[in-house]
């Protein structure tokens, strides 16, 4: 059950199933030091992917930081209509990506685009402690740290596939550059992307 | 014509790229100069209105991104592929890389141009450098050799640039200028800046050094003002030596400021006293006298004090120049603590009154403690001049293999014969002003054992190709000859391993093709200095 409550402050906060999705205190306040936390990328990516819809002041305050595309994920629509309701977002810039489930993600247009340019994801806590295990896969999906979804996500890219399905599988732990080095694009190709590959490579000696 | 100038190394090493820019304009009335560079270099920004365009590669940021789980695995590449496709979009007609690393290489080869200059790897791996010159300086790395180029004149010829001239030139801006009022510093005009601090601890001289030198200059020169420059994030350990040196009953200003700060006070000191490579070269634009305490890493031949008349103090030590990566081998500090304030000191005070005799006594009496006075010389070559006693035969030979190399790396932009002429004239005048003492029969002299050993060396590398070219390399004669030039090709696997002589084919082609044009490389640099000198002669005899 949805409901909304007035903080200290005087704004506006969701509460969901007796949880509250932003401080009850400082919201806005909360929503700054959270954004503080995350910067580092906001001005040179093309899109910024959100995990959880929360009380909106953390997409709001990353509005305000970044001139990327804003794609928030999720699963309760009823949420983010509320969401909507307390603030007026930019339509054209900030899109909410309504979910059932993970694999969702890769039929979506918007992620699509998303995915073939530069991108960081943000993680909000408050919301994905509401649905953790739909959180983790969609965090998966976007970071990519496993073959089967780098794969998909170079392919999207225009580029041919990297590896065999065998060696997609055999992997367990999170993929690096290291990785992605050792594939055949990279060893034994003349594709201009190796060369970036490359010189990415040198940065981590 | 728009041009890329790439320089993904710090900032120090940018500013020495300051003469080619400014080269290139002159070269190109119209061209638009852009550069790629590190974000930490990107500060010399507003004092450089001659680039038009700056591409700022934020290598923490790359970094940060593809260590960090977090992060998608390919934001990095993505960020990347965005900056070098906006770069493409710029249709470069030439790139210049004057990085010479292998990831500057990879980049070099993404971005498009009509024609690159410097290190180019391209998709298949394979690089290129595209100019003799920047193939010479990869192939000639070893750290300390004297028997090298200065970077700045390495980068300048290059980038196909000719002359002697080197505009190191750089704009005062309003905030550096504000910087430095803020400080508030009593006004002088025997202001002496300190740069204690540098990037690496094996570069740095100890507190305890400083202080003492300041305590010594002092007494030397009572009126003398002493700043200690630093940047924001140097600010406490400065405070600690400033505090130190009021306990000795110094009064030491602190000038914590910006790279345009530091610039604007150095418009407005007298002498400036450095381990760091970076302020070094930033104080090339300005007119200040510089005392350059080369320590650790720093490696005087390669990046000394590019300004006539700088002084450059260094003990000569077993272990230097070290590498830039590994921390100090020793067990103590060697290279700084053989470095005595008392002589640093004295030095500093005799630079003031440009006493470079009194120098050259200084430098005689505290070996093993080095003291170098730097040259610009007519040839267009830095050179350092050994305060100590000029060696007739070591300057005359690497003066000659200066101009050698010259002839031969330049060989495209100006025919040798054609240049023959005026730059033996040159280094007449220059033997005239290095060597002053010297009567003309002991030159002749000089001049004739070295003509015939030359020509020596090019009978030799022209026989020793010939057999390469046969496919009977005689291989260790070739390896013998390499090594008496001090070739470092010889680390090549298979020539080093190979027995002494063989007459068996040797079918590593790529191993063949190094051999052949090493020792064409060799013969006709023979070749050239032999007619260099043989003018050499003619002249000294008129």
């Amino acid at each position: 059950m949805i409901e909304r409550v007035q903080s200290r402050s005087g704004k506006a906060v969701i509460k969901i199933n007796g949880r509250h999705l932003a401080s009850v205190v400082e919201p806005v306040l909360e929503a700054r030091a959270w954004l503080s936390r995350r910067r580092e990328f906001l001005d040179r990516v093309k899109t910024v992917f959100v995990l959880g819809a929360g009380s909106g002041y953390h997409i709001h305050e990353l509005s305000l930081n970044t001139a990327a595309r804003i794609l928030v994920i999720e699963r309760n629509s009823e949420l983010c209509e509320a969401v909507k309701s307390i603030h007026r977002f930019d339509r054209s810039r900030i899109r909410f990506l309504e979910l059932d489930r993970p694999r969702e993600l890769r039929a979506c247009e918007d992620v699509r685009v998303g995915l073939c340019g530069s991108f960081v994801v943000l993680q909000h806590a408050p919301s994905q402690a509401m649905d953790p295990d739909f959180y983790r896969d969609c965090l998966a999906l976007l970071v990519a740290r496993d073959w089967g979804n780098l794969n998909w996500q170079w392919q999207l890219n225009g580029f041919a596939p990297l590896e065999s399905e065998t060696r997609i599988q055999s992997q367990r732990d999170p993929l690096s550059l290291l990785d992605l080095e050792q594939t055949e694009l990279v060893q034994n190709s003349e594709e201009r992307e190796r060369m970036l590959i490359k010189a990415l490579r040198e940065l981590l000696k | 014509m728009k041009i890329l100038v790439m320089s993904l190394l710090r900032m120090g090493d940018f500013v020495q790229i300051i003469p080619v820019l400014n080269g290139l304009k002159s070269q190109f009335a119209k061209c638009d100069i852009d550069v790629l560079v590190y974000k930490s270099t990107a500060s010399l920004q507003p004092m450089l209105p001659l680039v038009k365009h700056w591409h700022v590669l934020d290598r923490e940021l790359l970094q940060t991104a593809l260590g960090r789980a977090d992060v998608p695995l390919l934001t990095s590449f993505s960020l990347l592929k965005e900056q070098m496709d906006e770069i493409n979009s710029h249709n470069y007609d030439l790139i210049i890389n004057l990085t010479q690393t292998v990831q500057s290489g990879w980049l070099a080869g993404y971005l498009e141009a009509g024609r690159r200059l410097g290190l180019v790897t391209n998709a298949a791996g394979q690089s290129q450098f595209h100019s003799p010159w920047f193939r010479h300086l990869n192939e000639n790395l070893r750290p300390g050799s004297p028997d090298v180029f200065h970077y700045a004149d390495l980068f300048f010829y290059g980038s196909g640039l000719t002359g002697a001239s080197r505009q190191w030139s750089l704009r005062e801006t309003r905030h550096g200028y504000a910087e430095v009022m803020a400080l508030n510093l009593p006004p002088s005009n025997q202001r002496i800046v300190l740069q204690c601090l540098t990037s690496d601890v094996k570069k740095n001289w100890s507190e305890e050094n400083w202080v003492s030198l300041v305590q010594r200059l002092r007494k030397l020169r009572p009126h003398a003002q002493f700043v200690a420059l630093g940047s924001p994030h140097e600010a406490p350990a400065i405070a600690k030596t400033i505090e130190r040196a009021a306990g000795c009953g110094v009064v030491l200003y602190p000038a914590i400021v910006s790279l345009e700060g530091a610039h604007s006070l150095l418009l407005r000191t007298q002498l400036l006293l450095t381990g760091d490579t970076g302020i070094k070269h930033l104080a090339l634009a300005s007119n200040v006298k510089i005392v350059e305490l080369s320590l650790g890493s720093s490696d005087l031949y390669r990046t000394g004090a590019y300004a006539p008349d700088s002084l450059i103090l260094r003990a000569q030590t077993e272990c230097g120049p070290c590498p830039h990566s590994s921390p100090c081998s020793q067990v103590e500090h060697t290279c700084g603590s053989q470095l005595k304030p008392e002589v640093v000191a004295e030095a500093t005070h005799l630079h003031l009154q440009d006493d470079w005799t009194a120098l050259s006594e200084l430098a005689r009496q505290n070996t093993p403690m080095q003291l170098f006075r730097t040259r610009v010389l007519k040839s267009g070559f830095w050179w350092p001049l050994n305060l100590a006693g000029v060696q007739r035969q070591q300057t005359v030979r690497q003066l000659i293999n200066q101009v050698g190399w010259k002839l031969q790396l330049g060989f495209n932009e100006v025919s040798p014969l054609l240049a023959m002429g005026s730059e033996s004239l040159s280094l007449r005048r220059e033997f005239d002003s290095i060597l002053p003492q010297e009567s003309g029969a002991e030159l002749q002299q000089e001049l004739r054992l070295l003509e015939s050993e030359e020509e020596l060396v090019e009978t030799r590398a022209f026989e020793l190709l010939e057999t390469v070219n046969r496919r009977a390399p005689a291989l260790g004669q070739i390896q013998d000859f390499l090594k008496s030039r001090g070739v470092a090709t010889l680390s090549n696997d298979w020539l080093a391993t190979a027995p002494p002589d063989t007459t068996q084919l040797v079918v590593n082609i790529e191993g063949l093709r190094r051999l052949q044009s090493e020792l064409l490389s060799q013969g006709r640099l023979a070749q050239l200095k032999s007619k260099l000198i043989r003018n050499l002669r003619t002249q000294t005899m008129e």
